[in-house]
């Protein structure tokens, strides 16, 4: 019954080699020039504002997304996940695009002017907090942590497989686990408390006064969610390009396809969690938040993430043939993702574009190119560099699941 | 003419003759069982001290019914849900804290959790429904102690005139113990 012999061993370790990195890197470049090129066209022509605050939502989003990657990797570890094997590389590989944010995080200070209306009307309420001299080294020093966090778990998960694809002798499945499992766990308590606080920092703060304390998880869990449904998206179009579609089977796609599930079910719980309360307390201070958000010309925007991110992919991923049949599962994964993206844009830009509708044209979608390419260059730097596929954690998967 | 009590009938039905076969390991059960649906065999029941996948699959059996019970009592739950704090509201209107009598996004909540209320309440209810069901269907099925100790166990209901082939099969598969019931 074993999967896990030499002779398929040897076969993983080949299938590893096989990421098509340049592929990656090339789409990656492309996709960071234009989005480049389109971003500094918008800069130049007179549509600054509308340019830096896509870049906001865009980093808010990728961020989350690329951390809440490495935390799942981390909750497999920690939780001592079995039928992750062969996905769990993918996630991890999202690390290098966390140190790529700390330098994007410039940007944030860069366009300040554009983005952080604390900066034109000062929250003396709020005392030392925000203030620029603060702030930003606050924000960056928690991006920066994260960030080291996230690649010293990677790079100790990855250090077995990097000696076993150099000298073919297969590794212990269990080596290193305790101090793996350490790192895990400190990095999922950072990245809840950290998150938490960048999602206060970056986001709420930009509605004047607005004070939520769900905001923060809210945040992270959101970024957990579009984590699980870009992993869902990775390994389907990764599955046949790398040989896998054999190894990555349906009963996977089944797992990961309930815990995208699950996490959509999550979200909605949160944001009523949060709507109950604001409805209830019936305080202005807090119900414009709401309202800005439900009536008027940003209507259409809240109706379409609460449709993208819980109703289309509940009713979609309901079942259990759509989410083991890839077609169905990367069409909910996507729809799920362009509706996180979403309400990162519906979070951030009526409180800081100065009472206009929502826009979302040319500016928006080049700077979304560019996030993109550079998530896609990141991914496909750490491909030519580590292996994308964990010999001894998908032997162990496919051992388990031959049974 | 002798009447038989229908609760008895239910929970007591008569037994059924067949073949029951002890096995000490996962292996040989599977294989046993293997061989039994190859053979044509469909009603029988296997023991297991502890759930293994393996049994599970070499069964193969078809998605339980059960399911539906939990879909039904879901749905059922939720319009009960929302008719409980509507119908409440309405019957007594009382205007508290400037809201409408009847407001949605509270009562949201007691329909989730009516949902899952009744959601469970019908799945346990579906299983014991199904059980007795299999119960009348099957017969009163011969068992073992052992059976939640350390052994496996397969029963296979036969007549007498194959119950020797029967025997042979489960044998040759490495059943450690054989019997007639």
């Amino acid at each position: 019954m074993s999967v896990a012999t030499a002779g398929s061993r040897a076969q993983l370790v080949e299938k590893a080699r096989h990421f098509p990195a340049r592929t990656f890197i090339a789409y990656g470049v492309v996709a960071s020039g234009v989005g480049a090129a389109v971003f500094f066209w918008a800069l130049t022509t007179g549509q600054a504002a509308r340019a830096w605050q896509s870049y906001h939502v865009n980093f808010m989003f990728w961020t989350g997304l690329a951390q809440g990657l490495v935390v799942f990797a981390a909750t497999q570890k920690l939780a001592k996940g079995h039928w992750s094997g062969l996905l769990i590389r993918f996630a991890e590989s999202a690390a290098a695009f966390l140190v790529v944010a700390v330098v994007l995080f410039l940007g944030l200070v860069l366009g300040r002017g554009y983005i952080f209306s604390w900066l034109h009307e000062p929250r003396p309420d709020i005392g030392a907090w925000l203030v620029s001299r603060f702030f930003f080294p606050r924000n960056g020093l928690i991006l920066g942590a994260l960030a080291w966090l996230s690649w010293r778990f990677v790079r100790h998960d990855v250090a077995p497989d990097v000696r076993e694809l150099a000298d073919g002798r297969a590794v212990d499945r269990l080596e290193g686990r305790d101090q793996i499992a350490r790192e895990a766990a400190i990095l999922i308590v950072g990245f809840a408390f950290g998150h938490s606080l960048l999602a206060f920092d970056l986001m709420m703060s930009l509605a004047h006064k607005w004070v939520s304390n769900l905001f923060g998880a809210f945040y992270f869990m959101g970024s957990f969610l579009a984590a699980l449904m870009a992993l869902a998206v990775l390994a389907i179009a990764l599955r046949r390009r790398m040989g896998l579609a054999q190894l990555i089977s349906a009963k996977q796609l089944h797992d990961l396809g309930k815990l995208c599930f699950g996490f959509t079910v999550f979200w909605a719980y949160l944001m009523w969690a949060q709507f109950l309360v604001i409805w209830y307390g019936n305080l202005p201070e807090e119900t414009y938040f709401i309202f800005y958000r439900l009536i008027g010309p940003w209507r259409p925007v809240g109706v379409w993430v609460f449709l993208l991110v819980f109703v289309i992919p509940f009713v979609g991923l309901l079942g259990v043939r759509p989410k083991k049949y890839p077609p169905t599962f990367l069409a909910f994964a996507l729809v799920s993702l362009a509706g996180i993206w979403l309400e990162r844009y519906l979070e951030i830009v009526p409180s800081i574009n100065g009472g206009a509708g929502p826009a979302i044209g040319l500016p928006e979608a080049g700077v979304t190119l560019l996030f993109a390419g550079l998530f896609l260059l990141a991914m496909g730097w750490f491909a030519t560099r580590y292996p994308m596929i964990s010999p001894r954690l998908a032997a162990d998967t496919l051992q388990r699941e031959a049974h | 003419m002798k009447l038989v009590n229908p609760l008895t009938a239910i929970f007591h039905p008569p037994p059924t003759p067949g073949v029951l076969g002890v096995f000490g390991h996962l292996d040989a059960t599977v294989e046993a069982i293997g061989k039994l649906r190859h053979g044509g065999h469909t009603d029988f029941t296997v023991y297991s001290p502890i759930p293994r996948h393996e049994i599970e699959d070499a069964l193969d059996q078809p998605v339980s019914p059960v399911r539906m019970f939990t879909l039904i009592g879901g749905i059922a739950g939720c319009a009960i849900g929302a008719w409980l704090t509507l119908y409440m509201s309405y019957d007594w209107p009382i205007v508290l804290g400037g809201k409408p009598v009847g407001s949605i996004p509270p009562y949201v909540v007691i329909m989730f959790e009516m949902t899952i209320l009744f959601g469970a309440l019908a799945t346990i209810l579906g299983i014991l429904f199904n059980a007795l069901f299999a119960a009348r269907r099957l017969g009163t099925v011969a068992y073992d102690a052992r059976f939640t100790n350390d052994k496996f166990g397969i029963f296979v209901p036969c007549e007498a005139a194959r119950a020797g082939q029967v025997e042979a099969l489960l044998r040759g598969t490495g059943a450690e113990e054989v019997r007639r019931a």
